[in-house]
């Protein structure tokens, strides 16, 4: 077989290209930490670890979903403690009504401090979070309670009935807050009546008729902490969920990483070897280069 | 006497020969297409009475050493290598287009759309939410508009470049046309013409590049070329060709310049680019514009059965006439006034995120073969650098198998310059020897003259 210098050459340049193209491509994986930055480097590999980065962006949006409702949650919660603190606290004013014979102008004094709790009840349930107004029902936009002297109990409702549910999981849901509808009214029973009622019967200072709410407050005592159990049962939902969502975006995260992240110790010792070949096809080329009839002439 | 004169003299001019063969082997060494040549002597004799007598050596021939088989093949390679050498160019390109590293590609722009949506659901009521949902629109719309205007900008390169390769290709012909008669005549006067053969057959190695031709070389020593049974150049010229548009816009054909008749180009640099235009860019296009087309026409169908939290009025989200990938455009009264976003279903009579909610949900909808628009976005975006890939590795096998032509077809033409130089050796003692006969037939010559003064 005949061998001429330019077949030498060609193989020469040949390989030392593909050591090259090696070396730059193991440099490159080095410096970006990433195997796989573009589809060509594997097309499976790039699609799959795309599908996952989706699924990823999938589950952080469901955690700000849950962050997000959590907050609206855990206002409406807290706003429903107060509001069952501030009715057990116009009861004991009730029952000291209904009890104890009251001094020249007591009656009014308990009727102001009723006012003043239902004023801060009032407050409580207009209370809003980073989504809008919580007790509003969907209509998050517009303040819920205002006083109107010709509606029920003086306070007129502008929400809807509707509850907002936020989507925490692929078509599952949690409900975030109560339409201010159902919270008002305890079977029947509506809130802001039974304190107007509360009122009247202390203007006209009659202790039978406020020894006869007191069940009624009773009632719509229960009924908030109930609205606020639903919320808690809600809360533990989300908590539940945003720990399953973590634990399967870290299996995720690790999957992708497995599959586009630089293996460093193996492709540091890749391009060890491909120095070592990239040098020694060097060295060999540059002696067999010198090897000439002409250097015997 | 003289007779010995006579054969020293054709051994030196045998010797000055054979060496000016090995002077233009080893100058040419590295001359891209060279074949190196030899020169064969054959013994110069004749009959005399007494039997046959020597009269020295002649040049009989010089060798063409190149093997044309190897050579048909190594073109044939050459044809496909370049076919998908352009094809891996022009992916390569887009896939720079379709591919970022920063995660705003396709796959992540439909999937914040249509999260802004299911976020809306949620508080239906939020403006934030609803600026939110136009800007995620605007930069859906954003990236689709990249990715058309990638494919319409190869689409033109490409189209440019076919046209400078029909014009190369007729260039080349009508230089491999143009070395067939000095060739013949030099053949017709007993006279090499080796180096016009090289130069020939580089440029046919060039021409071979574009697409695939049959070439024939006649006794001649003319060549004429072939494709799928016509010709392209021959006696009677050069069948020239131009490019032909389709009147329609949809494809770009290669036809004969004289005749029109149409040329089916599968291989070389000039059928990948006709490939490109006409199937690849094409077929790119046209789904980028169907998944458009279902997108556009999903998010509306949903968005027109809702009303907003400002009136009742039933609106498309997306410009009803934008339903390809160029005319997608956002409604301009949403633009406007983000209020007007439809996220609530008239029927409950009430505000809710339904509308919006059932537009999140169009994620789960299997839109373009059987996929979601997550998954076809992907799939879509991955497209340029899977064709990459798959040609590269293809490209890796047909460039090993030229590598090795190559190596085949260099052991029989290429110069070694070891093996010249033992030439030049040889022929320098040859000459030296031929010269030593004749200075002992003068010596011989003066012996005898000597004699007789």
């Amino acid at each position: 077989m005949r061998i001429t210098q330019q077949m030498v050459f060609d193989g020469f340049l040949k390989n030392i290209n593909q050591n090259r193209l090696e070396m730059s491509r193991m440099q490159e994986q080095i410096a970006s930490g990433k195997k796989v930055t573009k589809t060509s480097d594997s097309p499976l590999s790039f699609k799959q670890a795309r599908l996952l980065e989706s699924q990823i962006r999938d589950k952080e949006f469901y955690q700000t979903q849950i962050n997000e409702a959590r907050s609206t949650a855990q206002v409406a919660q807290q706003s429903l403690d107060e509001v069952a603190d501030r009715l057990i606290e116009i009861k004991s004013i009730v029952t000291r009504g209904a009890n104890q014979a009251q001094g020249a102008g007591g009656y009014a004094v308990l009727a102001q401090e009723v006012e003043h709790l239902r004023d801060e009840l009032l407050h409580s349930l207009n209370v809003s979070s980073s989504s809008g107004y919580v007790f509003g029902g969907s209509n998050q936009d517009q303040i819920p309670y205002s006083t109107s002297p010709t509606a029920l109990g003086g306070v007129e409702y502008a929400g809807n009935q509707l509850q907002t549910s936020v989507e925490v999981e692929n078509n599952s849901y949690v409900q975030t807050t109560i339409p201010g509808s159902t919270l008002r009214d305890a079977d029947g029973l509506d809130l802001f009546e039974t304190i107007e009622n509360t009122l009247s019967a202390l203007h006209s200072e009659d202790a039978s008729s406020l020894s006869s709410q007191l069940e009624n407050y009773d009632t719509l005592i229960a009924h908030i902490s109930d609205q606020a159990a639903n919320v808690g049962f809600e809360l533990n939902k989300m908590d539940f969920l945003e720990e399953r969502q973590e634990m399967i975006t870290n299996t995720f995260k690790s999957e992708l990483s497995s599959l586009v992240d630089t293996d460093f110790a193996e492709t540091f010792s890749t391009l060890q070897r491909t120095e070592l070949a990239f040098q020694s096809a060097m060295t060999v080329h540059s002696q067999m280069m010198n090897q000439s009839l002409l250097e015997y002439l | 006497m003289n007779n010995l004169v006579e054969i020293s003299k054709s051994g030196i001019k045998l010797a000055q020969k054979g060496l000016s063969t090995t002077a233009q082997n080893i100058t040419n060494a590295q001359s891209a297409g060279y074949t190196r040549k030899r020169l064969v002597s054959v013994p110069e004799q004749f009959s005399s009475g007494s039997g046959f007598s020597g009269l020295g050596v002649k040049a009989a021939d010089f060798d063409y050493l190149r093997d044309m088989r190897t050579e048909s093949m190594i073109q044939s390679k050459h044809h496909q290598k370049s076919y998908l050498e352009q094809k891996s160019l022009v992916f390569s390109r887009l896939e720079t287009s379709f591919v970022s590293d920063t995660g705003g590609d396709l796959d992540a722009r439909m999937q914040n759309f249509l999260q802004s949506f299911a976020s809306l659901a949620g508080s239906p009521s939020s403006q934030t939410k609803k600026a939110e949902v136009v800007r995620e629109a605007q930069q859906l719309i954003g990236s689709i508009q990249q990715l058309d205007g990638a494919i319409s900008q190869q689409k033109e390169m490409v189209q440019e470049q076919a046209l400078e390769a029909v014009g190369q290709v007729n260039r080349l012909m009508h230089d491999i046309h143009s070395l067939n008669e000095p060739i013949k005549q030099a053949m017709q006067r007993n006279q090499t013409a080796f180096d016009l053969m090289d130069q020939q057959l580089l440029k046919i190695k060039e021409l071979s590049s574009y697409l695939e031709v049959d070439v024939t070389r006649q006794e001649n020593g003319q060549v004429s070329m072939h494709m799928g049974g016509i010709e392209l150049m021959g006696e009677f010229g050069v069948n020239a060709l131009r490019t032909h548009s389709n009147p329609d816009g949809s494809g770009l054909e290669l036809r004969f310049q004289r005749s029109g008749q149409l040329l089916s180009v599968q291989q070389g640099k000039l059928g990948a680019l006709l490939e490109l235009n006409n199937e690849d860019l094409f077929e790119l296009q046209e789904d980028l514009d169907a998944f458009v087309s279902n997108i556009v026409a999903r998010v509306n169908h949903e968005h027109e059965q809702g009303i907003s939290t400002s009136d009742t009025q039933s609106r498309s989200f997306f410009a009803v006439d934008g339903l390809s990938a160029k005319s997608i455009a956002l409604n301009s009264e949403l633009v406007a006034n983000p209020e007007l976003i439809a996220v609530t279903d008239p029927l409950v009579n009430s505000l809710n995120g339904a509308i919006a909610q059932n537009i999140a949900n169009i994620t789960e909808a299997k839109l373009m073969d059987g996929k979601g628009p997550i998954e076809f976005s992907i799939d879509f975006i991955s497209r340029p650098g899977s064709e990459v890939a798959r040609v590269n590795d293809e490209l890796a096998l047909r460039t090993t198998e030229l590598e090795l032509l190559d190596a085949q077809q260099q052991q029989i033409s290429g110069v070694n310059i070891d093996e010249e130089l033992s030439n030049m050796i040889q022929y320098q003692q040859a000459y030296q020897g031929a010269a030593k006969v004749l200075e002992s037939a003068q010596i011989m010559y003066q012996t005898l003259l000597s004699i007789m003064q």
